[in-house]
Formats: structure tokens, C-alpha cells, sequence
């Protein structure tokens, strides 16, 4: 039918008739649903003929007299814990988790086996000719659990990828609509999510921090260890489960950021910039001048030198030749001892965090990140 | 059931709905019918939460979405074809959802074998064509035996058979009396398959009705005719003001003689009887059913709607009315005829190359016409001009 004729019948559409089909045709698509319930009504799926359809209907008709036959089995219903579940399956059933979580696993013994094989060279040294000596001098244990968390800092970026990924790759695939549909209280979804990426990040960080303890015992033991003093006690912990745990909160955070950002380059960038970007160019800002000194106060309060400060836990382990030359932040101790202890400004009147502080600092960081991660994603429109 | 009460969403200066309300009752399918970026999506994304929308509410079963313990056994949709993670495998896919509402595994495994991609179930659904993505996401949407069903443009991508499925699909489950909600844009499909229609255009709701009464509305039949007599066609319905002769192209297969004809508003039976009586010569008469698709489309389509009604002047028959010589009322359609039909006002249609062919008509009475209206002439060749074309060709 040509345009003019086309429009002529416009205002007349109940006359119009389709002058591109057959009128046999139709005649025949159209009459069926003239009455459109006669067929389901006789046979809903007799008439089919599909045997894949009938196999269908037994099925859809099957669990459903289960169910009420016996109470035997819960009726499947959204829980926090299968939310969970859920979130695992999908969390394992993707490459990218395996690729970023032993990448993570990987690079801390590496770290570990760097440090503790250039110290083990620099202890076979004498500190005075610089002659190479027939017996390796003794390190201090404190240097070796150093070592093993000497890459913690480093990995923040991968686990850090792998919360931001966690909640983006929903959105760049459109699987967070079947997965909102399936749940539809986002903040238990998203709850539910970052349990399991939290979970797997301290596994995989636990993972790669007995094996950095591992390599770096191995690397350092045939020259001796001198043992931990009393102010050291907590330095094994805190390089392991400490370090672990700033691994798995920098994940959260960057669940929070994901949230955010709700898309993969915007959250990873999001991550650097915190992590990399931030920290630059404020120490770069305060060297300008001594009015920009203050900067570096600043600097400290970012999530990257709050890790690190907390994995000190207050042992300033400096290494000299003399390998027990250890010096204690007694004032940092002294701050851990002493809860009520405010904040403790330096000579020069900048912010020196001590360990715990700098924990704070972290976790205020983790909270506030996610916080506003979940109410980003809560509000926003799923397209 | 899925109630939808005066939804309005904008997205920036868009106004995507504008006070939706319609209801999709359980045990019917619902055809959610609307052109591309009506707010089909939107209605049905702002149903399941997904989408908070500015004003109004969206109720399943009588309470929010959101508040449902078992989501899965509430609603089941399909909102996209590729809802599923590219380096996924199906079965992982459909998994991780079953998993949510604690839904066994077995099903998983019976959803996959009832859509048909058990084969390919540790395929990833990146490699999946967009049929089988459909299906994965069907596939999904079953995973709790839902309710509700809320499938948008389901049938995307899907080969014939998969497209009778669908529709099987979902009138299984409207038997089963659950409520059933598929968008299109395409009118035949929704016919087919639909009990009730919600037509949506710009945001707005056009029409809410059922397939049947749309069907009823929008089918008048009307007679596509092919004469090599205009101006004795159109005397016929000269004062029948409710019937319309409008001048149309011909179709692939018509004869290519004499100006082809679509007559609305008037019945079959009689149109043939007056048509006899009135010894109109037809190359082609049949009765056609108006399309449902152009008159969805007409009303989706507003501002063609416009445009169509300042353009008659220009597309329609121009020529001034012919009034044969038809002076037994009879012989024409039985309309608002005064009677005053005695008037003979002969000016040919100068687009009809016929015109010039066909003998005036005056006084074409009965005994003009050489056989019996009948029976078939032995003479025809030796018969008019008129019919003798025809015959030669």
C-alpha cells in the first residue's frame, strides 16, 4: 500500500486492512484469537504435541505435590544464608576470581622472598669491608615477619580489584537483574556478596601469608633468628591475621566503591586513585612548601599509609648491621596502652597516627565506603 | 496478579511513564503491547523493584515485590536475553539464582531439559546465539514455578518452534492460574497468545482491553474488489453514507485489468447480491480481515495518526462523484438513498486507464446484458467489451 493510501485509511484504522498478506492468511491469524481461550480451555497442552512441553507440565506440576504431600522439605524461600550460597556460586563459578584471588595469593610470598633473600645477602656482608662472610649473621625474627607482610601494601590494589569486580561485573553483564529479581532486597544482596568476598580475600591472603612465612623462614633460618622481645609479641599475628584482615577490609571497601561506581572502570579507577593517585600527589603537594606540610597529615589518614602503619603494630623494625639494633616506638606502645590517649601530634605538629589509630582511620574508611556503596546501590535504578 | 496503579517515572527531562495503571489478573496472559521505548521495560523493571519510579506503586500479589520471603516463587522474568554472565556456564547461571530461595538443584537440571539447553549446560553463556540466551533466560524465569510471570519480549531470537513454546508457555500457566505478563511489539504475536491487551505508547496507556474485543473492534471485514466499472461500483454506494469505496493498489496476483477497490461497511452477502442485481462486472471480489497489526499500529503510532488525517485530500479519489444511471433502487446499496438517483453524470476518472473501455452506463438494465446472471455464457467472447478482456487474456 502506497504512503498516501496508507494515510488515507489512518483515521480510519478499524476499516484498514493489510493489503500485504494473503486474506486466506489472514483469515487465519486472526482467528484463532478471536477466541483465544478455546484452546487452553479444551487441552492446555494436549494440543501441543511437544513432547518437551508435556515433559514441562509434569514438571511444573511435580515439585509442587511434593511439597504438599510431605513437609519433609523447607519451601524454598530467601534467606540471608542462601543468599550467601548464591552469591559463593556465582563468586566460583567465574575466572576472574580464581585469575585476582591466587595473583594475590602469589605476589605476597613472592614480596616475601624478595625481602628476606636481600637480607639474608646483606647479612652475609661485613659491615665494615663489605667482604662477603663464611657464616651468615643472625636476623632478628621482627625483620622476618616484616618480610612476610612487606607485600600487603602492594596487594591492596588486587583485592581491591576483586571487591570492586564483584559488584561491577553484575552490572556490565546485566546479571544484577536476575539476580535482583531472585533477590530483591538489595541490602542483604549486597550484604550477602561482600561476606563472600571478604571471605575469600582473607582465605586467600591467609593462604598467601603462611607461604610468604614459609619462604621467608626458609630464606632467613640458616643464618639464625634472634628472638622477638616482649614489645614484639604481637608481630607475628599482626603480619599474618593483621595483614590479612587490611587485605579483606580493602576488599569491602572496594565493594563500596563498586557500589558507587557500578561499573568496572569507574570503580578500579576509583580504587587507584585512592590507593596510588591520592597518596602522590599529596606528598608531592607537601613538598612544595612548609604551609603544605599539613598535607602530609592528610596523606597519613588515606587508606594506603593507615595499612601500612597498622601492620607495624608499633614495632619501628629499622635493620642495621648489628641486626638487633630494634628500636621500639615505646610512645606508640605506650598510646596502645593507654586508651584514652588522644591523638598525639609529632615535633612538628603533624598527625602521626599510631597503629591502632591508623586502624581506626582504616576502618572508617571501610565503613564509610561501604556505607554509601549499599545506599548508592539501594537507590539506584536497574536498567 | 500483578497491579500496576499510576506509575510515573522520568529519567532526566523524559518522561518514560506517565500514570501507567492496568492489572494483569492470574489465570489470563496479558499482552503488553507498545512500539520500542513505550516503557514496556520500564513498567515491568518497575514492577520487580528494579527501577523506584517517581510516583504510583506496582503490587504482586497484593504486596510489593520486595516483600515477598520466596522471590523466585513470586515472579519469574524474563527481562533480557543476555542476562546472563558471558564467562558463566548455564548451569552456574541458573544455579547461583536457584540457590537464592533455596530452590534443590534438581530443578535446574529440569528447567535446562524443559528449555532445551541441557546440552549445553557447562557451555558458557557467552558463546550462547541470542536464541539460546532467550531460552536461558526462560529457563530462569521457571527456575520457581512462579505465580507471576513477567516475560518482555520473550520470544526475541527464538526459532518457530521456540516461538510456539513460548506461547504454550504461557498459556499453560494462565490455566494453571497464574498471571501471565508478555510484552511485544508485535500485534500478531500477543493476539495469538494474549487474553487481555494493555496497549502503552509514549509512556502512556492507550488502550486497555481484551484480545477479543480488540479483535472485534479492529476486524471489520471489508471487499477488495477489482472491476473494470468504477463509476457503476461507486453509484452503488453513492448514498450508502456508512459504507466507503476507497481506491487501493492492486496486490502481487490480482488481475491487471480494470481499478481495484476496498469497500468498507458493507456485508459480504448483500454487497454480492447488489452487486448481481446491479450486473456489476467484478474481476476479483473477496472479503479481507482488517490487520490487527495496522490498527495497533495506528493508534502506538499518534503522530502518524495526524499526519494520516490532514493527507485524504491528496490520496483519495478527487474525481467528482459519478452517479450512474441506476434508477431502480434496487441495484443499489440500500443506504440513505433519497431516490433521487436519475440524474446520469458521466465524467471518466482520467487515472483509469479503463475508462475509456467501459460502456456508459446508462441504460444498463437487465436486458442489456447478453446471458442470465446465472449461468455461464457460451458467447463470452462475442459478449461485451467488458468481460471479453478477461476471457482473452
Amino acid at each position: 500500500m502506497s504512503r498516501g493510501a496508507h494515510a488515507a485509511h489512518a483515521n480510519r484504522s478499524v476499516r484498514t486492512v493489510s493489503s500485504t498478506r494473503q486474506p486466506q492468511q489472514a483469515a487465519e491469524s486472526v482467528a484463532p484469537s478471536a477466541n483465544p481461550r478455546s484452546g487452553a480451555a479444551n487441552s492446555p497442552i494436549g494440543s501441543s504435541g511437544d513432547p518437551g512441553y508435556r515433559r514441562g507440565a509434569d514438571h511444573a506440576a511435580g515439585p509442587r505435590r511434593r511439597a504438599s504431600a510431605g513437609a519433609t522439605r523447607t519451601a524454598p524461600r530467601l534467606t540471608f544464608l542462601n543468599a550467601v550460597r548464591a552469591e559463593l556460586c556465582k563468586a566460583l563459578s567465574l575466572k576472574s576470581t580464581y585469575v585476582l584471588l591466587v595473583i594475590n595469593a602469589v605476589l605476597l610470598p613472592i614480596g616475601s622472598a624478595l625481602l628476606a633473600w636481600a637480607m639474608s645477602f646483606v647479612m652475609s656482608l661485613d659491615p665494615q669491608t663489605g667482604e662477603i662472610l663464611d657464616t651468615q649473621q643472625p636476623v632478628a625474627e621482627s625483620f622476618m615477619w616484616s618480610a612476610v607482610s612487606s607485600f600487603v601494601p602492594t596487594c591492596l590494589l588486587v583485592t581491591g580489584i576483586f571487591g570492586v569486580m564483584a559488584v561491577t561485573v553484575e552490572y556490565s553483564s546485566s546479571t544484577i537483574q536476575s539476580s535482583l529479581v531472585a533477590n530483591p532486597r538489595r541490602v542483604m544482596f549486597l550484604n550477602a556478596k561482600t561476606l563472600v568476598v571478604a571471605a575469600l580475600a582473607f582465605l586467600s591472603s591467609l593462604i598467601g601469608l603462611l607461604l610468604a612465612w614459609g619462604v621467608a623462614y626458609a630464606l632467613l633460618s640458616p643464618g639464625g633468628l634472634t628472638p622477638l622481645t616482649d614489645a614484639e609479641r604481637a608481630l607475628p599475628y599482626m603480619s599474618v591475621f593483621g595483614g590479612a584482615l587490611l587485605l579483606t577490609a580493602m576488599a569491602v571497601l572496594a565493594v563500596g566503591l563498586g557500589g558507587v561506581c557500578r561499573s568496572t572502570m569507574g570503580g578500579v579507577f576509583a580504587l587507584v586513585g585512592v590507593l596510588i593517585i591520592a597518596p602522590s600527589v599529596l606528598s608531592m603537594a607537601s613538598l612544595v612548601g612548609d604551609r603544605f606540610a599539613w598535607l602530609q597529615s592528610v596523606a597519613r589518614c588515606l587508606p594506603d599509609q593507615a595499612a601500612s602503619n597498622f601492620l607495624t603494630a608499633g614495632v619501628d623494625v629499622a635493620v642495621s648491621s648489628s641486626s638487633t639494633n630494634v628500636s621500639v616506638d615505646v610512645e606508640a606502645m605506650d598510646a596502645a596502652a593507654g586508651a584514652t590517649v588522644a591523638m598525639t601530634p609529632d615535633a612538628s605538629g603533624l598527625f602521626e597516627p599510631t597503629w591502632w589509630q591508623s586502624g581506626l582511620i582504616l576502618l572508617a574508611w571501610v565503613v564509610a565506603a561501604y556505607v554509601i556503596g549499599v545506599m548508592v546501590v539501594r537507590r539506584s535504578d536497574v536498567k | 496478579m500483578i497491579e500496576i496503579e499510576g506509575l510515573s517515572k522520568r529519567f532526566g527531562a523524559k518522561t518514560v511513564l506517565d500514570h501507567v495503571s492496568f492489572t494483569a489478573e492470574d489465570g489470563k496472559v496479558t499482552g503488553f503491547l507498545g512500539p520500542n521505548g513505550a516503557g514496556k521495560s520500564t513498567t515491568m523493571r518497575a514492577a520487580l523493584g528494579l527501577i523506584a519510579p517517581d510516583s504510583g506503586r506496582a503490587l504482586i500479589d497484593g504486596r510489593p515485590f520486595a516483600e515477598h520471603r520466596a522471590p523466585l516463587r513470586t515472579v519469574g522474568a524474563v527481562l533480557d536475553a543476555k542476562s546472563a554472565h558471558k564467562g558463566r556456564s548455564a548451569y552456574a547461571h541458573l544455579l547461583s539464582i536457584a540457590l537464592t530461595d533455596g530452590i534443590p538443584r534438581r530443578r535446574v537440571d529440569e528447567v535446562m531439559d524443559l528449555t532445551g539447553i541441557a546440552a549445553v549446560k557447562n557451555r558458557n553463556a557467552g558463546s550462547f546465539s541470542l536464541g539460546m540466551s532467550q531460552r536461558l533466560s526462560i529457563a530462569a524465569a521457571l527456575l520457581g514455578e512462579p505465580h507471576n510471570l513477567v516475560l518482555d519480549e520473550p520470544i526475541n531470537g527464538l526459532d518457530p518452534e521456540g516461538v510456539k513454546w513460548v506461547r504454550e508457555l504461557c498459556r499453560y500457566y494462565a490455566a494453571e492460574g497464574r498471571a501471565v505478563l508478555l510484552s511485544s511489539h508485535l500485534m500478531s504475536e500477543v493476539a495469538l497468545t494474549a487474553d487481555n491487551l494493555v496497549i502503552i505508547g509514549q509512556g502512556r496507556i492507550l488502550e486497555t482491553t481484551t484480545v477479543a474485543d480488540f479483535v472485534a473492534e479492529h476486524s471489520t471485514h471489508s471487499l477488495r474488489v477489482i472491476t473494470p466499472e468504477p463509476e457503476k461500483l461507486q453509484a452503488i454506494f453513492a448514498h450508502a453514507s456508512e459504507v466507503t469505496v476507497a481506491p487501493i493498489e492492486r496486490e502481487p496476483g490480482d488481475p491487471q485489468e480494470g481499478a481495484a477497490f476496498r469497500i468498507t461497511g458493507a456485508d459480504l452477502e448483500a454487497a454480492a447480491r447488489v452487486f448481481a442485481a446491479a450486473q456489476l462486472v467484478t474481476y476479483l471480489f473477496v472479503q479481507e480481515h482488517a490487520s490487527l497489526e495496522e490498527a495497533y499500529m495506528t493508534l502506538t503510532h499518534a503522530r502518524a495518526e495526524y499526519l494520516g488525517r490532514s493527507m485524504p485530500a491528496t490520496s483519495a479519489p478527487s474525481t467528482p462523484p459519478v452517479v450512474a444511471n441506476v434508477s431502480e433502487s434496487m441495484n443499489t446499496w440500500p443506504g440513505n438513498n433519497d431516490g433521487n438517483v436519475s440524474e446520469s453524470v458521466e465524467s471518466p476518472r482520467p487515472g483509469n486507464t479503463e475508462a475509456g473501455d467501459v460502456p456508459r452506463l446508462v441504460n444498463t438494465g437487465p436486458e442489456d446484458v447478453p446471458w442470465s446472471v446465472n449461468t455461464w455464457p457460451a458467447n463470452v467472447s462475442e459478449s461485451g467489451n467488458t468481460s471479453s478482456r478477461e476471457v482473452q487474456q
